[in-house]
């Protein structure tokens, strides 16, 4: 039995535990088209930023692969996948075989059409190549423009502006970090970035770019502001990295389709990660969910199921946590929903102590939350809404900065406080 | 594997498992001298609840299947197969805090000196008895395996 991955980040890690864990002996073989052993990609704007070495952006520990017996074979892109033969095909033409694959590519950055822009050196940041690209750029960098205000576009603009590059942010929405902060959240974590000297524009995006050859020189905004730029980052979004299911037949929407075994349509074939659409718990409706437990949960899911066992993914919905220009932000579930129909909607401001909090009721039981500055013990909210818990009755306490264990009623809280984390 | 358990019904929230907490893990080891000279010294790692006639302290349950080391982005977090603690490595930590986010019990938090890291119970390193249940003066904290 072999089991192939394509894929060195955290789906395909956990698919590789995943698998060993249920099975000692078979082979297993890890396929990535980077070169490294793997590393965590969020971390790639700390590296930029000068806040964590090399050392410290690698996942897993050097002998990770051979402790487990993991064949690897890293710098080789796979191109496509024979699901009769049971084969994947390498770009340099070489085959391999499986019995179950996983493929846990992620996704890759999606570039719009913006006049000027092809041929220059503009950059994108979704891989540590990408941030080691920018490093390299950096010393003749005066004025740099980041494209895109989501949460790689935030981390982006604040590591150049940690080193002292004059960095503008462009955001086409109305707001920054839109799928995931309602108005008021977003508005303080632009306030943060403000604060820190960055430019930020929403409502806006690139019209054209002007170059001196390759080198970007201008950059002209759809509002008719116009600005200096000798770098341009292009960090607008992320798109599931497909590519290697073109002419296989494996089902794919907008990300390869699994269900919640994380099977493709393709027998022994699985996907996790940013290049899968799954189930969202909340949402009622699969979507990509391109958050790291998402990946890891599937991935996990996945390397089980390919062993032979017979694992369901856990309840996975969207989450976010970050901090920029010193604001913590951190945000559950269906985050931006507003009171009105099925939604009750607690918001508990403090400009004073420059905290936010908004709890998302749908019915009895939290269905999303938003917490700015005041984000310790959040994931007791998080808590809730993973287990669904009836919250009627404490319903008032929530709308706490203290809310804690202490607002539940007694059954529920000794219940929970004795038996979270332990398995039934 | 044994774990830490509160009992709220005779807590009486004098909060001496924080302070023992947190000279367990200071630089002296010393109750006087971390107090009094170390400008450093860590927040506890549990901390209590106390609202009206009712106290109890909260910590890491260290989850058989722990939300913060699937969460943890840079491996920081792990679970160590062999004692079952959760353990968290203050060097690999970048303060993202993905796990205060995901941990149910609310046990982790943004820690209040130096690097802005994540601090949470680490059942003193695998010591036999963790410092909060062995100070606690009114057994209101056990260490026990209950067979789970």
């Amino acid at each position: 039995m072999k089991a192939v991955i394509i894929g060195n980040s955290v789906a395909g890690v956990a698919g590789a535990t995943g698998f060993r864990s249920a099975d000692a002996d078979s082979e297993i073989l890890m396929i990535s088209s980077e070169p490294y052993r793997a590393y965590s990609r969020p971390l790639i704007t700390y590296y930029l930023a000068g806040k964590v070495g090399e050392q410290q952006m690698y996942y897993c520990p050097a002998d990770f692969y051979e402790r487990r017996n993991i064949q690897t074979k890293f710098g080789a892109a796979a191109a496509s996948i024979d699901t009769q033969a049971r084969q994947v095909v390498l770009a340099d033409g070489d085959s391999v075989g499986y019995d179950r694959l996983l493929i846990a590519t992620g996704g890759a950055p999606y570039v719009p059409r913006i006049e000027g822009l092809d041929g220059t050196k503009y950059c994108t940041f979704t891989t540590w190549d990408d941030a080691r690209q920018v490093q390299e750029l950096l010393p003749n960098v005066r004025n740099a423009v980041v494209l895109g205000g989501g949460l790689i576009g935030l981390k982006v603009a604040e590591a150049l502006n940690t080193l002292h590059v004059r960095t503008t942010m462009i955001e086409l929405a109305d707001r920054i970090l839109s799928p995931a902060l309602d108005t008021r959240a977003s508005a303080m974590i632009k306030r943060a970035l403000e604060e820190t000297g960055i430019d930020v524009r929403t409502g806006d995006t690139i019209a054209s770019v002007e170059a001196r050859g390759t080198q970007v020189t201008r950059v002209n905004l759809r509002s008719g502001i116009s600005l200096a730029a000798d770098l341009l980052v292009v960090a607008v979004g992320v798109v599931p990295n497909v590519a290697v299911t073109a002419g296989s037949g494996i089902a794919v929407n907008r990300g390869i389709i699994i269900d919640d075994h994380c099977a493709t349509s393709a027998a022994g074939v699985y996907a996790a990660g940013d290049v899968a659409e799954g189930a969202d718990m909340l949402l009622g409706s699969p979507r990509v969910i391109p958050i790291w437990p998402a990946a890891y949960y599937q991935g996990r899911t996945a390397g089980l199921n390919m062993a032979g066992e017979d694992a369901v993914c856990p309840g996975i919905f969207g989450m976010n946590s970050v901090e920029v220009g010193g604001t913590c932000v951190v945000s559950v579930g269906l985050s931006t929903a507003e009171e009105g129909g099925e939604y009750e909607v607690m918001v508990s401001p403090d400009e004073r102590a420059n905290t936010y909090r908004k709890i998302v009721l749908k019915g009895d039981v939290i269905a999303g939350a938003i917490f700015v500055n005041t984000i310790d013990r959040s994931g007791i909210i998080t808590g809730l809404i993973r287990d669904r818990v009836d919250v009627r009755h404490f319903k008032d306490a929530l709308r706490r900065n203290d809310f804690g264990y202490i607002s539940l009623p007694r059954k529920l809280r000794k219940s929970r406080l004795q038996t979270l984390g332990v398995k039934q | 594997m044994k774990r830490i358990y509160a009992k709220e019904e005779v807590c009486i929230g004098c909060r001496l498992c924080e302070v023992h907490c947190i000279v367990q893990h200071s630089h002296s080891r010393n109750i006087i001298k971390a107090f009094r000279d170390e400008l450093d010294r860590p927040s506890p790692r549990l901390f209590v609840e106390e609202g009206d006639a009712l106290s109890f302290a909260v910590q890491c349950r260290h989850c058989d299947d722990a939300p913060c080391v699937a969460a943890c982005m840079t491996g920081a977090m792990q679970k160590d197969e062999k004692t079952g603690a959760v353990t968290h490595d203050a060097d690999r930590c970048v303060g993202c805090w993905m796990c205060v986010m995901v941990c149910p019990a609310g046990a982790i938090r943004r820690g209040t000196t130096g690097d802005k890291i994540a601090s949470k119970c680490d059942l003193c390193g695998g010591e036999s008895e963790p410092v909060c249940v062995a100070r606690c003066p009114n057994e209101a904290l056990v260490y026990e395996d209950r067979g789970e």
